[in-house]
């Protein structure tokens, strides 16, 4: 199933709804290709850990993440 | 074992932060720097026999045995094992998280939770690959007054 999810993820993501166009490995992710392919797609950055303690402290502590349990 | 916290940067305001302690590992997705989506993406430890947000403690939590698959080397991930994709047509609102190239999670905004392929069966914090996503239960309120 993972294979499927990944395969119709990334369809979505490099042939849109338009049709397809068949790319090699080479193609899909070597070189400048990746970004090109990727789009967002971005390394990871730091990240303010004080803010987000508090966004995931508000986010876990709302009531729609508080009864499903 | 050493936790991380690293954000990786969409368009149109979304982003996905992956973070890590020392029992288990989370992606959220945010938009606007709020988070409005969340995922467990495999645990650091062996997975607990009872599921632990049915006997207190705080999210985010480990995934129970029964619902987890093992990731081999979780110990050993770092943040630059990952990459996350945002699908465009999208409007930027839903990504994929690479782990070492291969999918190991979806995300979205408004999920609780999202999909992630280390997830035998869906939890609470996971939905399995191939199930339909249904979000966490709220509880019943009783109408005011």
């Amino acid at each position: 199933m993972a294979a499927e999810e990944a395969a119709a993820f990334e369809e979505g993501v490099h042939h849109g709804e338009d049709g397809l166009e068949e790319m090699t490995g080479t193609d899909h992710r070597l070189g400048e290709n990746y970004a090109k392919n990727h789009p967002g797609g971005s390394g990871p950055q730091p990240v303010d850990r004080e803010a987000f303690n508090k966004f995931r402290e508000d986010y876990w502590n709302d009531p729609r993440h508080q009864g499903g349990w | 074992m050493a936790g991380f916290c690293s954000e990786f940067v969409g368009d149109g305001g979304a982003s996905v932060v992956i973070e890590a302690n020392a029992q288990t590992v989370y992606a959220y997705f945010l938009v606007g720097g709020r988070i409005t989506g969340d995922v467990w993406l495999f645990n650091r430890q062996q997975a607990p026999e009872n599921a632990p947000w049915e006997h207190g403690g705080e999210p985010p939590f480990m995934n129970a045995r029964r619902f987890a698959l093992e990731c081999l080397d979780a110990a050993a991930v770092t943040p630059g094992d990952f990459r996350v994709m945002f699908r465009p047509e999208d409007t930027g609102k839903k990504a994929a998280i690479y782990l070492r190239d291969r999918l190991v999670a979806i995300v979205w905004d408004g999920c609780a939770p999202g999909k992630s392929a280390f997830a035998r069966e869906t939890s609470p914090v996971a939905v399995a690959f191939g199930d339909v996503p249904k979000a966490r239960q709220v509880p019943s309120r009783e109408p005011a007054g």
